[in-house]
């Protein structure tokens, strides 16, 4: 009788090692991880004695120092202070 | 019959067990298996790493084809086996500075003549964004094929330990290797990176005073912040370069005749993990990441004027540092200006030559 209950204890063993190797095979494919999406690339202009300040997306050919042309307050010069990108945290399912 | 029935399953049972476990302590079938295993885990991880390179290679063809390059294989062929820099003899360590400097200038020099070759009609600004992509693209060239390297070395000898260690190391190079790609996109567009917060934080200060090329893509500036003499010194923007900031610094000091109180270096440094994207600290020390040449003519000059040389770094990981600027990375400028700031204003008295150096690649900033 004890001999019938060890049997089924290797098989139960068996059993629940089998099924923990599927599980990690399983999960060692696919794996969710975090990732920062670029959202928005902006280019900050502001007027250079700094009463003016104004944000928009970035066109190609801009750069920090270009001049975009006149202040609406003062008149002065407008210039691309600041580029910078917007990211996102994004979760996706990938292989590890 | 039932206990002939369960002695039957137990026998069988035991022999399973007893042919697994001869398998297992008197065969090589085990290490067989894990040769097996790694060797496909490292070939897939490769097979990854192949078509980041080939990424990186499309889009730099992509680039220099919009550019009018009528044969963009050639140029990328050319360029990603080549220009390799053999490492000075160390062991006579006598000028090995200056010969380092001199091999690395030679072959950026020998690069970018070649590439002026090949793209006549593109202004500096652009043949240095083409410069620094085929630069990302031959680096991942060769990673790509130091790494096969040695899974083909794995294969050959039956290696598994060898290949083990590949492929516990491979997916840890896969996470650095992408942001490079991403970053020729940027590069290409003339957007800043995270290494662009130096030269951004110089710009700050300058905004548009006039610049004078004081050596080959490194300019100076002269701007007077509350009595004292600032001279910035960055790389020649908004085209992507680092330009030579040592040397600049070196032949600023002469120009000055040795009269400078104070050096100040801003760069990105690589932050450790558990540490803020965008932590503004001072230090002491030349603030710049290259093989040496430069950041020994800083620290000569400092040594030669008796200045005092203050580092402020802006922390970021290495992801940061390469993809396009991210609003902490742009927000700590802002914080690393000001800091520059109140360094000139508390250590320096008026009258004072302080010299600050924007380190770092100035793509998309002028």
């Amino acid at each position: 009788m004890s001999s019938d209950y060890l049997t089924l204890l290797f098989i139960a063993i068996m059993i629940v090692l089998f099924i923990q190797l599927i599980v990690n095979y399983v999960s060692s494919r696919k794996q969710s991880v975090e990732v920062d999406v670029p959202r928005k690339i902006i280019s900050k202009i502001r007027c250079v004695h700094g009463d003016y300040e104004t944000e928009r997306e970035y066109h190609e050919g801009d750069f920090v120092g270009k001049i975009e042309g006149a202040c609406p307050k003062c008149g002065a010069e407008l210039i691309i202070d600041t580029i910078y990108t917007k990211y996102f945290r994004q979760t996706t399912q990938s292989r590890k | 019959m039932e206990l002939s029935n369960s002695s039957l399953v137990d026998k069988i049972v035991s022999l399973i067990f007893l042919v697994l476990l001869s398998l297992y302590f008197l065969t090589d079938i085990p290490q067989r298996l894990q040769f097996y295993r790694y060797s496909r885990a490292v070939a897939a991880r490769l097979s990854v790493i192949e078509s980041l390179v080939n990424e990186g290679m499309n889009k730099v063809r992509n680039y220099i084809v919009k550019l009018g390059v009528e044969n963009p294989d050639n140029v990328l062929k050319n360029v990603v086996d080549n220009y390799f820099v053999i490492n000075p003899v160390d062991i006579e360590p006598i000028d090995i500075i200056k010969r380092l400097g001199h091999l690395i200038e030679s072959n950026e020099f020998k690069f970018k003549a070649d590439l002026s070759r090949l793209l006549p009609k593109v202004t500096r600004d652009t043949l240095n964004n083409v410069a620094v992509s085929l630069s990302i693209v031959s680096a991942l060239y060769i990673i790509y094929k130091v790494l096969k390297h040695y899974y083909l070395l794995g294969k050959k000898y039956e290696n598994w330990i060898l290949l083990m260690q590949l492929s516990v190391v491979l997916p840890q190079i896969v996470k650095q290797l992408t942001p490079y790609v991403k970053a020729i996109d940027d590069i290409i567009r003339g957007v800043p990176i995270g290494d662009s917060v130096g030269p951004l934080v110089a710009y700050k200060i300058i905004k548009l005073a006039p610049r004078m090329e004081i050596v080959e893509d490194t300019i100076v500036s002269r701007v007077e912040i509350e009595g004292r003499n600032v001279y910035v010194v960055k790389a020649r923007g908004p085209g992507a370069t680092v330009g030579k900031p040592g040397k600049a610094v070196a032949k600023l000091v002469e120009d000055l005749q040795c009269n400078v109180s104070r050096i100040i270096t801003v760069d990105a440094a690589l932050k450790l993990e558990g540490e803020t994207t965008g932590e503004v600290t001072e230090g002491t020390g030349a603030a710049i990441g290259d093989p040496g040449p430069e950041k020994i003519e800083i620290e000569r000059a400092a040594v030669k004027c008796n200045a005092s040389l203050d580092a402020v770094i802006i922390k970021m990981s290495d992801e940061d540092a390469i993809r396009s600027m991210s609003t902490e990375i742009a927000e700590a400028a802002e914080k690393a200006y000001q800091k520059v700031l109140e360094i000139i204003r508390t250590k320096t008295r008026p009258g004072d030559n302080v010299i600050v150096v924007g380190v770092g690649n100035t793509v998309g900033v002028y």
